[in-house]
């Protein structure tokens, strides 16, 4: 009934001085109020000779009252910002501390767009909670019994009733909530699939029109427009006998109120001035709970955001914490897979008792087709995952037992599409160091073959967002550039150019065989002819090395990786002819 | 994007946008009336108790209180059920435009496009719109009935103090321009400029942590997480510093009018008592007055949030028409039924200029195609290929010359079976979030399963998509990054199959390959369209290796063919 969260209690706690500031100025709002009504009354006696009030005091009374609640107001905005100020800041840093934490997991237990979602919308509806939501409810526990002490010496029976009705309303209210919160839930999940299915056929409008199938999504659409209108006004109708109860309830009460109050000046019980007072107050005597019962749907989706908010912020990384403590493996040259398992879904292995040895100042490339395990194997490298079973380490020392930051510092990583943040060229490159040197960025992009991209504006080129001004070649050459600067010792390549044109995957090339003279490479390729050179080539099939040695020493085998050089050398000397 | 916002005068808007609600119009008036019947009643109820206190008190001496104890329950009574009339047909009549407007809109845009809405700022159109529509909606569900409430409730709340005390209704007048006219105004423009400073920062952020989250894998692999932290710490800070001068302004431009109904009750005693000391006004009619002159203001409470929709409105309403109002880009009043089978295609002396632009991107454009054969164009980026294929699929017509197909001009067939007789591979496929059986199936609709699963076959895709979790009812959204430009590509050259035109066309199918990947692509064009007319553009000479003919296309002319 009451939307009451412990975890967003305790998420406010260093709040509760400013929600308690928020209740006193609104209740010193309501006692400027009560005065203003008190002195328009006592002025009201005056018509019929009640009392002998000073009419100039009172009208000053009233005044300064109405002015102390417009400066209660004023206050009101200032002190309902300063009570979440600081709680919007923490939880969006926490929110985006725990994707760090969660590492790629991220994609998995919560995914972009509701992470997204949490940190800004979210954020913005939890705030509704704590500067009118909690303020109105204790408020609503404070300001009918001020108003019912008052009305009480004039009408006993008037102030019970009003006072039982105000209390019941709420709990009448909610009847209805728990169904309205189901109804609720449906209908925005139902809106936003409407919503997606409008955006996608208007992105995919020439699709549509290249497939003769546009004026069919046009039916379609309009069937799914007025099935939506059909099955959401009928369950409106539901949260709408709601607000009849409350209406009733209130004005009820006030109905009531007033016949009693009346009654008691006709019977001469209370004078005109005072029945007026009453009378004003009664009238404002659901305040309080009208303004509960509203900011309640708005505190609604501030609840809903923050259980969100909560799932999210108690998810724990799959990967087991730092052990310094686990034993150092025998062989300690380079990065060293001892018979390796992982699982995505615990019932196949996507890799499946892997060994493969990346010794020190060495090239060795993983091959196979799609689906073969290839990239899960980079993702334990790098220890985005741990394995099921078996050992990955780094010159002698388990993954396991190093500390994510030390283990970047050695192994870097061309992923197979590099992302490109919004901003400049040197923005992207900047990541990887705050404190580079431009010479040392414009070598390095000579180096990668971009300087037709610094051609211009050199460092300060504006890629647009998310790299939309660059191409898929461009792309990778940064990634490529952004692990030079790294400046690791060990760099793996997760087929770092299935996705750029044949210009470019030749220069990645050229700068990855440079590479092979300094640094200790791991490739990962599907394109046999760019890893001939490697020192030992592992095959990769259905999770397990097939085959692994040199080229030479593999094609004499005449397996797998013989039968896939044949098919691919076919391949990339079909429909050669010059130009 | 083309289309220009004409400056329309607003009561032409007025009459166009009521234009629309012809079929809600019913439920829409039921609305009103709910809101200012409420409205009323919520005033009646003070008129009604200042009578019967004034009555109690002795004041009126002759009144029986039969007549005001009757209307108060009336007005009781009438408030639950003209605010659920108010409410619930408020919603119907909202939900029942978004559909209509949405279907509108859609056919619209279906109309104009793909001519009129391409270009980079696509999306930005696109969201736009949407935003547009929604204004509209919220114009006529939530805007219309509290202007509709506050303006007759405030008529009638002037007539029914002038009677009594015109003095005191010319006193009560500015007030309530205040409240209802002036404040909304103040609050919808200061709303305006702050709240939108406020949401581009917001919008900003949100960007911001977009990009942190897409780039998660390379800002673990550089250790850039505490700069980011540190980023989004400081963007959040700047906002709570815009936050705050917009709480500021509202509590200044919300509590002057509350502080004003105060001050009416003040003022409305200083007339009322004047009046009565000189004996110009009965205290009965005093102890009404003064119970209800406060309560007169209620109706404007809703106002500021309508005004603000009502400025926004106008600007929706120019957009939504204007689209509207813009001609299609090609007429369609051709009545030949396109062949079957492509005999010639021939563009002769074409020149064509894109609307709004001054360069002809095709000048003295000549070009014969055989059916069945294998052309490739090759040139610059900017050169007019890709133009070729927009005049063919008439999504533009050509300025001069003319063009052939099988000996007709293309404008003598019908719009609809030209684009059913042509096919067009795009650069990139657009994957629709469904699942990818019905990805490949919008080539041929009535496509069993069998036949998509051969046509992924030749595509050299099913092999693929078996190793997903959910074979080919995987949706396709959710695989997201997961398929390569060159697998999207696979799937675009399934549903192209099942489409089965005689006449093919790809743009820069092989853009985003690698050589391997490009190389398989063309394999896989190449074996299955062996009998039909292809049309390659591409300005890689690896791709176009493979076609019989190959056109060099500069300055909008054919300038070498081999």
């Amino acid at each position: 009934m009451l939307l009451i969260n412990k975890q967003l209690l305790k998420l406010g706690k260093n709040s509760w001085g400013w929600i308690i500031a928020i209740v006193v100025t609104k209740l010193i709002i309501l006692l400027s109020f009560m005065v203003v009504v008190s002195a328009v009354s006592r002025l009201i006696g005056s018509f019929v000779g009640e009392g002998s009030a000073d009419i100039g005091s009172q009208i000053l009374i009233a005044l300064v009252s109405a002015v102390i609640g417009l400066v209660g107001n004023l206050i009101l905005g200032e002190v309902k910002f300063k009570c979440t100020a600081n709680i919007r800041i923490r939880l969006r840093h926490n929110i985006y501390q725990k994707m760090l934490d969660l590492e790629m997991d991220y994609l998995v237990k919560m995914g972009t767009s509701r992470a997204v979602t949490a940190s800004i919308d979210g954020i913005e509806a939890l705030e509704k909670y704590f500067s009118e939501y909690l303020p109105d409810l204790i408020y609503c526990f404070i300001a009918p019994f001020i108003l019912f002490a008052r009305i009480y010496p004039y009408s006993a029976y008037a102030a019970w009733v009003l006072l039982v009705l105000s209390i019941t309303v709420v709990p009448a209210n909610a009847v209805f909530k728990k169904l309205m919160a189901m109804l609720r839930k449906d209908y925005w999940d139902t809106f936003d699939k409407l919503n997606e299915y409008f955006l996608e056929s208007l992105e995919g409008m020439t699709t549509l029109k290249l497939m003769n199938r546009d004026a069919e999504r046009a039916e379609n659409l309009k069937t799914r427009s007025f099935n939506y209108y059909h099955m959401i006004v009928k369950t409106m109708r539901v949260s709408f006998y709601s607000t009849i109860l409350t209406q009733t309830f209130i004005y009820g009460g006030i109905l009531w109120s007033t016949f009693i109050l009346i009654g008691n000046c006709s019977k001469g019980l209370i004078a005109l001035s005072t029945a007026f007072y009453a009378l004003m107050l009664a009238f404002t005597f659901f305040r309080p709970v009208q303004d509960l019962i509203n900011t309640g749907h708005t505190a609604l989706n501030g609840v809903a955001a923050a259980n969100n908010i909560f799932t999210f912020l108690d998810l724990t990384p799959a990967r087991a914490p730092v052990d310094a403590s686990l034993p150092e493996a025998e062989d300690k040259d380079g990065i060293v897979l001892d018979n390796v398992v992982f699982s995505y879904d615990g019932e196949r292995n996507a890799v499946d008792g892997v060994s493969v040895r990346v010794p020190r100042g060495k090239t060795v490339a993983l091959v196979g087709q799609s689906g073969c395990g290839k990239s899960t194997l980079v993702n334990l490298v790098m220890h985005f995952n741990d394995c099921a079973s078996g050992r990955i380490s780094l010159e002698g020392k388990d993954l396991r037992s190093i500390t994510q930051e030390d283990l970047r510092k050695r192994i870097s990583l061309v992923p197979q599409s590099t992302y490109i943040f919004s901003g400049t060229v040197e923005d992207n490159l900047r990541i990887v160091d705050k404190s580079l040197t431009r010479e040392r960025m414009l070598e390095v992009l000579k180096d990668v073959h971009l300087e037709d991209l610094i051609g211009k504006d050199g460092l300060a080129t504006d890629v647009g967002e998310g790299g939309s001004k660059l191409s898929g070649g461009q792309k990778q050459k940064i990634g490529i550039a952004r692990a030079l600067l790294a400046d690791a010792d060990y760099i793996v390549f997760d087929e770092a150019t299935s996705n750029v044109d044949a210009a470019s995957e030749e220069d990645i090339w050229n700068c990855i065989h440079a590479l092979s003279n300094t640094k200790t490479l791991l490739i990962i390729s599907h394109r046999l002819s760019t890893v001939r050179n490697a020192d030992t080539i592992y095959v990769m099939r259905e999770g397990k090395v097939a085959e692994s040695g040199g080229h030479d020493k593999l094609i004499a085998l005449d397996g797998i990786y013989a039968q896939l050089v044949r098919e691919q050398d076919i391949l990339e000397n079909y429909g050669r002819r010059a130009v | 994007m083309a289309i220009q916002a004409k400056k329309l005068s607003v009561p032409s808007i007025l009459k166009r946008l009521f234009g629309f609600t012809k079929q809600v119009r019913t439920e829409m008036l039921e609305a009103v009336a709910g809101g200012i019947v409420s409205g009323l009643a919520k005033i009646g109820i003070y008129i009604c108790a200042g009578m019967l206190l004034a009555i109690a008190a002795g004041q009126a001496p002759g009144r029986t209180v039969t007549g005001p104890a009757v209307m108060i329950v009336v007005c009781t009574v009438l408030i639950p059920i003209t605010y659920y009339f108010e409410m619930f047909k408020g919603h119907d009549v909202a939900y029942h435009l978004l559909a209509i407007l949405r279907t509108e809109m859609f056919g619209e845009i279906e109309r104009l496009s793909p001519a009129k809405l391409t270009g980079e700022r696509k999306g930005n159109i696109i969201s736009t719109l949407m935003a547009d529509v929604d204004t509209l909606e919220i114009f006529f569900a939530h805007t219309i009935a509290p202007i509709a409430t506050a303006i007759v409730c405030a008529v009638f709340s002037l007539v029914f103090i002038a009677v009594r005390t015109p003095g005191l209704a010319a006193i009560v007048l500015p007030f309530y321009i205040y409240v209802a006219i002036i404040s909304p105004i103040l609050i919808a423009k200061a709303g305006r400029e702050k709240g939108r400073q406020y949401r581009r920062n917001l919008g900003d952020l949100k960007s911001y942590i977009l990009d942190s989250l897409r780039g998660l894998k390379e800002v673990l692999i550089f250790r850039n997480g505490q700069e980011r932290l540190d980023n989004i710490d400081d963007r959040g800070r700047k906002l709570n510093r815009l936050q705050i001068g917009i709480n500021r302004q509202n509590a200044l431009l919300m509590s002057v009018p509350n502080f004003l109904i105060q001050l009416s009750r003040i003022v409305a005693f200083a007339v009322c008592g004047a009046l009565v000391a000189r004996g110009g006004l009965s205290s009965y009619n005093a102890i009404v007055l003064m119970l209800m002159v406060p309560a007169t203001f209620d109706p404007f409470a809703q106002l500021s949030t309508s005004t603000t929709a009502l400025i926004q409105t106008f600007g929706a309403a120019e957009r939504v028409f204007a689209l509207i109002d813009e001609p299609a880009q090609v007429e369609d009043k051709g009545k030949l039924e396109f062949p079957e089978k492509i005999e010639s295609i021939e563009f002769e002396n074409v020149s064509f200029t894109y609307p709004g632009t001054k360069t002809k991107v095709l000048n003295g454009y000549d070009l014969r195609i055989s059916g069945g054969e294998n052309v490739g164009l090759m040139g610059e980026s900017g050169c007019g290929k890709t133009t070729t294929m927009h005049l063919l699929l008439r999504f533009y017509d050509p300025d001069e010359g003319v063009i052939r197909i099988n000996g007709a001009d293309i404008r003598d067939y019908t719009l609809e079976s030209l684009r059913r007789g042509i096919s067009m591979m795009q650069q990139d496929t657009f994957l629709f979030n469904d699942s990818l059986v019905e990805n490949i199936r919008l080539g041929k609709p009535e496509a069993t399963e069998e036949e998509v699963v051969a046509a992924a076959k030749r595509a050299s895709i099913h092999d693929l998509i078996m190793t997903l979790p959910e074979k080919y009812q995987t949706r396709a959204g959710e695989l997201g990054g997961r398929l390569s430009g060159g697998e999207k590509q696979r799937i675009g050259i399934a549903r192209t199959l099942l489409k089965d035109s005689d006449l093919m066309l790809f743009d820069e199918p092989t853009s985003s390959l690698d050589i391997l990947n490009e190389k398989g692509l063309l394999m896989t064009i190449d074996r299955n369209f062996t009998d039909k007319t292809v049309v390659m553009i591409s300005h890689r000479n690896s791709t176009l290796g493979a076609c019989g003919r190959i056109c060099k296309v500069r300055g909008g002319k054919v300038v070498a063919e081999e």
